[in-house]
């Protein structure tokens, strides 16, 4: 509808990150943290992406533009904006440009209107197409099959785990089926909140590093394929196979916390050994770690007891179970002279990715993700059910936990009729699949037909662009 | 025999009522209470006030708290630090009469009163799961044998009732 031609930019924002970038483009031209982050040690206030010269991460404090997932802190968002359209980022002129923006799904009118506001008469953008991220990221598979010349699926059934929530978004035809959206309230900041708390609770007060804890979380945990396993392998007092050692950094000598790399212990009895290589190979993060530790000595060893009391492992090398066991505790070790600050996760590795699939482990009364995906299926007609399930996409920056994909698989079969096909598939890079989507829209023949000029919107207000771009 | 059964259990009861269990309503609010915490980001607007030291605290319900550390600055400074914390962000959000919440715009929206056909951010939430909760010991993340009597949290071992103990069980045993 809008006939003006200008520069297209498109922005995914997310509860997290913005990504930034413009129509045509591959991948975004820079992902932006949509936040105000104070840091207390540098006394300094970074909007967006000056967030990106920060290097001191202790006590940081975060104004996020989104809460649960909708944008409302508009001080924040605006001052995140301007940066982003600024000379640092895309370098625009607005008032030349268009928008391609995410909006959330089943998104409140009031927050909608604000949204035109804001585009229209602050940044005065030429037009604006707005569309849901999951949608987006479907256009991004469509794309990607197309480039490859595969056959399109029917239909798609995009899971989105994002940071504010997980969207569950059936889509046919190039459109959201709206009454099969389905939102569970837990998304990549619960996993983080959670983990800080817990972590807390077992070792040390990490109430204020949020920073850290997210690093903690994308480094070391992962999704348990065999939960009983992964539980009996964790209560295991010392030595647990599944057990990691985390260096906090202390942002003087060391920037950013890392895993330590793990010696498998020799008298460990063979069932723990068969354990610890398929924790590490499914834990991913430490898997490459292993066996290049040799240097190091043994973990264990070079420890200075932590705050629990621990009792020392019995010689035959049965587990003792129950207990502490599994909240390994932190502690101080010494290596190469320096002393260093290890946190250490044992069933918090795995533990954390569960509420995903478990949110009751919380105290949430909502299904899991398996269950969520069934409820939004059933929300659709039936004849798409088998199309559906046949194709689901993972997207979303929470999608990045090593084996979420496989297990959603698992535990969906035993959900889904037996005869129905059922694919799970992560997308290519969860975290930009919206924005490549958005991308490869805004430079097609449709962007035109749905996007609102500025002067539509003037003429007839919010009304209008809901109906042209949310259908 | 049956009569000293009934009489039996009914001390039993007795003595439970005692110690203050929670009640469903107390728990559940205690289980909200700790979601909320969950999804909050932990800005706080005072926080970076420069000059710490120099504070004075107008606020007279804070005074008793800190009578006994007026000597140690030091102290004094921190505590009040995290005090004012809290009151900041309540000011933040009540003066500037910024946005409000998230929560208070759905309200607003009175999606309550739309036909139930039509799909809005309210209905799109996921049922509640149609399998028991599991039960895990909130401090070890272990199997969740036991159970407090007092708050309803599980628990996986006597250690970790200790803790519990010391924690969330504090002044209420």
């Amino acid at each position: 509808m809008a006939q003006a031609a200008g520069t297209i930019v498109v922005l995914d924002n997310g509860g997290h990150t913005c990504k930034a970038g413009f129509a045509g483009q591959v991948d975004p031209k820079r992902i932006v943290p949509n936040l105000i982050a104070k840091s207390k040690a540098e006394r300094k206030t970074f909007v967006g992406d000056q967030f990106d010269a920060c290097t001191d991460f202790s006590g940081l404090q975060y104004r996020l533009a989104l809460e649960k997932g909708y944008p409302i802190n508009w001080e924040t968002e605006a001052e995140v904006w301007t940066r982003i359209f600024g000379k640092d980022v895309l370098a625009v002129n607005t008032a030349d440009c268009r928008l391609m923006l995410s909006t959330p799904p089943l998104c409140p009118s009031s927050i909608l209107a604000t949204i035109n506001e804001i585009v229209f008469e602050h940044f005065n953008f030429q037009s604006l197409c707005s569309a849901c991220p999951q949608l987006l990221a479907s256009y991004a598979q469509q794309a990607e099959l197309e480039a490859r010349s595969e056959p399109q699926p029917a239909a798609t059934l995009v899971v989105d785990c994002g940071f504010s929530s997980t969207h569950i978004v059936p889509i046919f035809d190039a459109q959201a089926i709206n009454f099969g959206i389905r939102r569970l309230a837990v998304g990549g900041k619960v996993l983080t909140n959670h983990l800080k708390q817990v972590i807390s609770h077992r070792q040390w007060n990490v109430m204020d590093e949020t920073h850290m804890i997210n690093d903690v979380k994308e480094q070391m945990c992962y999704v348990s394929l065999d939960l009983a396993a992964d539980l009996r392998a964790a209560a295991v007092r010392r030595g647990s196979a599944i057990t990691r050692e985390f260096v906090m950094p202390d942002y003087i000598h060391v920037t950013r916390g890392y895993v330590k790399p793990v010696v498998v212990d020799v008298d460990a009895d063979a069932s723990a050994d068969a354990s610890a290589d398929a924790a590490g190979d499914r834990g991913g993060c430490s898997g490459a770690a292993d066996g290049a530790g040799a240097s190091v000595g043994a973990a264990g060893g070079a420890r200075t007891p932590g705050p629990p009391a621990k009792k020392a492992r019995p010689p035959d090398g049965s587990a003792v179970r129950g207990g502490g066991g599994g909240s390994a505790a932190g502690g101080v070790s010494a290596r190469g002279g320096e002393a260093q600050q290890v946190l250490a996760l044992g069933v918090e590795r795995f533990g954390t990715g569960e509420v995903l699939f478990y949110p009751s482990d919380i105290g949430l009364d909502e299904a899991g993700i398996p269950e969520a995906i069934v409820q939004a299926v059933g929300a659709t007609l039936p004849d798409l059910h088998e199309a559906l399930y046949s194709n689901i996409v993972l997207t979303g920056g929470t999608a990045k936990l090593p084996n979420l994909a496989a297990r959603l698989e698992a535990e969906l079969r035993q959900l889904v009729p037996a005869d129905f096909a059922l694919n799970v598939r992560p997308a290519a890079d969860p975290i930009v699949a919206a924005w490549r989507g958005a991308s490869h829209f805004a430079s097609g023949p449709l962007f035109e037909r749905s996007s609102v000029s500025r002067d539509e919107y003037l003429e007839h207000g919010h009304a209008f662009v809901k109906r042209v771009c949310h259908n | 025999m049956k009569v000293d059964e009934g009489a039996g259990r009914a001390s039993t009861r007795q003595r439970q009522t005692k110690v203050r269990a929670l009640d469903d309503h107390a728990r559940q609010e205690l289980k909200r209470k700790r979601l909320d915490a969950l999804e909050q980001d932990n800005w706080h607007e005072d926080a970076l006030e420069p000059d710490d030291d120099d504070y004075e605290p107008n606020e007279s319900d804070d005074g008793e708290l800190f009578l006994g550390e007026q000597k140690k600055g030091r102290k004094k400074s921190a505590g009040k630090g995290a005090k004012k914390k809290t009151r900041g962000g309540d000011q933040f959000r009540e003066e500037t009469g910024r946005t409000k919440s998230f929560d208070d715009i759905v309200d607003d929206e009175q999606y309550h009163k739309f036909p139930s056909w039509v799909p809005t951010y309210l209905s799109a939430a996921v049922k509640p799961s149609t399998r028991p909760p599991r039960k895990f010991c909130y401090l070890t993340g272990l199997a969740g044998k036991y159970k407090c009597p007092v708050t309803g949290d599980y628990l996986g071992s006597l250690e970790a009732y200790e803790t519990h103990k010391e924690t969330r069980l504090k002044g209420m045993v």
